[in-house]
């Protein structure tokens, strides 16, 4: 496996490269390290909810506040100075709300979101061969519905600060972040739980390669955008006219159905953390150890990916794509993604038992 | 199941990079990068337009 990997990764790189030149292979190789990070930190969001939620564990989100704040550092600048690379912004919608929602659901039956299907597909997991279809099928579906559910409410996007006043922005922004990443910490510290330094040093080694990919490609890292277009073209191939679709025909999507999938930033990104994930495992000796789960825990895997495809879709990203991203860009939407994944979250969680979880 | 988790796995690899190497050969490129919000009407990560 670990031979097969390697030429796939070559010849993906060369195919990039053909493709989108240097700055592509530049991005799958950043992809390729991340989902080495990501598979050797663990470095799971959904986790992260689940113990807030479950446990009163307060460190995982102060973990992922971390992250935001460090990409924010350098987003924001390079945003509101017009330096050539742009904040993740989005719509506050009854889309945003909705979707957020159904995400946190399946995110928890999933038992991963979008990275975390990413990293441990690559890295041989079984459950998320169930998943990863499940949320591409999702994420068409999502893409069907958000031109109307956008129709049902939906305000232009929220930048959080002082109009006129760059450094006030900059200062409410960086508050809001670090200030609530402390809450957080405190109130783990107060019961008695010690901060990991291993998470610690492999958040900042995360957002300093966040903060790379967004230099070079000019956005923040999303993850979901690939799987709509992965299943867009696959949809085209079955087929059905899906370009013919209200969404399918934005300026955005349409040249990712036309153009090759290597030309598009989150494809790129996306097949670097298979790849990458898929590498380390292999030289770790852990690739696909692990026997199937129980059948009901496959079923949840896919109910949740088709929930996170679609949520994904609707609320503008996952995770990565809508709340790291937004709340570092310093938009409203980033924030209010995180308390309606959280809610569904909760859900999820309270539907774990019936697929056979036994840790909530 | 009687197939292994492994073997699904090398299964699948093939076929996405199958499916890869077809997209690759049968899609025109601009040789430039592109996200969906690089759309002139983007207001969104995925180029929803602004509602407003």
């Amino acid at each position: 496996m670990l031979i097969l990997l390697c030429i796939a990764a070559l010849v993906v790189a060369g195919l990039v490269s053909l493709d989108t030149g240097r700055d592509g292979v530049i991005l799958l190789f950043l992809g390729g390290i991340l989902g080495a990070l990501f598979l050797y930190f663990q470095y799971g969001f959904a986790s992260g909810w689940r113990q807030l939620i479950t446990h009163g564990d307060t460190r995982p989100i102060g973990y992922h506040f971390l992250l935001a704040g460090l990409c924010s550092l350098v987003f924001l600048p390079y945003h509101y100075l017009g330096l050539g690379a742009f904040g993740s912004i989005a719509p506050i919608s009854i889309s945003l709300i909705i979707g957020s929602f159904i995400f946190g659901i399946g995110m928890q039956l999933a038992n991963g979101c979008g990275s975390g299907v990413l990293f441990s597909y690559g890295g041989g997991s079984a459950r998320m061969v169930f998943a990863l279809p499940g949320f591409v099928f999702g994420s068409v579906l999502g893409s069907l519905a958000l031109p109307p559910v956008l129709a049902w409410g939906a305000l232009n996007p929220v930048a959080i600060g002082i109009p006129q006043s760059l450094l006030g922005t900059l200062l409410i922004n960086f508050i809001l972040i670090f200030g609530l990443m402390g809450v957080f910490f405190l109130i783990a510290y107060k019961k008695g739980r010690s901060l990991s330094v291993k998470w610690l040093v492999g958040t900042a080694i995360i957002a300093i390669i966040c903060s790379l990919v967004f230099i070079i490609s000019g956005h923040p890292w999303g993850i979901t955008f690939g799987f709509t277009v992965w299943g867009g073209k696959l949809a085209l191939l079955a087929g059905m006219p899906i370009d013919q679709a209200e969404f399918w025909q934005w300026s955005g999507p349409a040249l990712a159905l036309k153009q090759s999938v290597f030309a598009d930033v989150s494809s790129l990104m996306d097949f670097g953390m298979i790849i990458g994930a898929g590498l380390l495992a292999c030289i770790s000796s852990s690739f696909a150890k692990q026997p199937w789960p129980p059948r009901r825990q496959l079923l949840a895997a896919v109910i949740g990916g088709i929930l996170m495809g679609i949520g994904a879709r609707l609320a503008f990203g996952c995770n990565i794509g809508a709340f790291i991203a937004g709340v570092s860009s310093g938009s409203l939407h980033g924030w209010l993604w995180a308390i309606f994944a959280l809610i569904g979250s909760w859900i999820g969680i309270k539907m774990r038992p019936f697929f056979g979880f036994q840790d909530r | 199941m009687s197939i292994s988790p492994r073997n699904i796995q090398l299964i699948l690899f093939c076929i996405l990079f199958f499916l890869l190497a077809i997209d690759h050969l049968t899609s025109p490129t601009t040789k430039n990068l592109a996200a969906p919000a690089d759309g002139a009407d983007a207001c969104a990560p995925c180029g929803a337009p602004c509602p407003q």
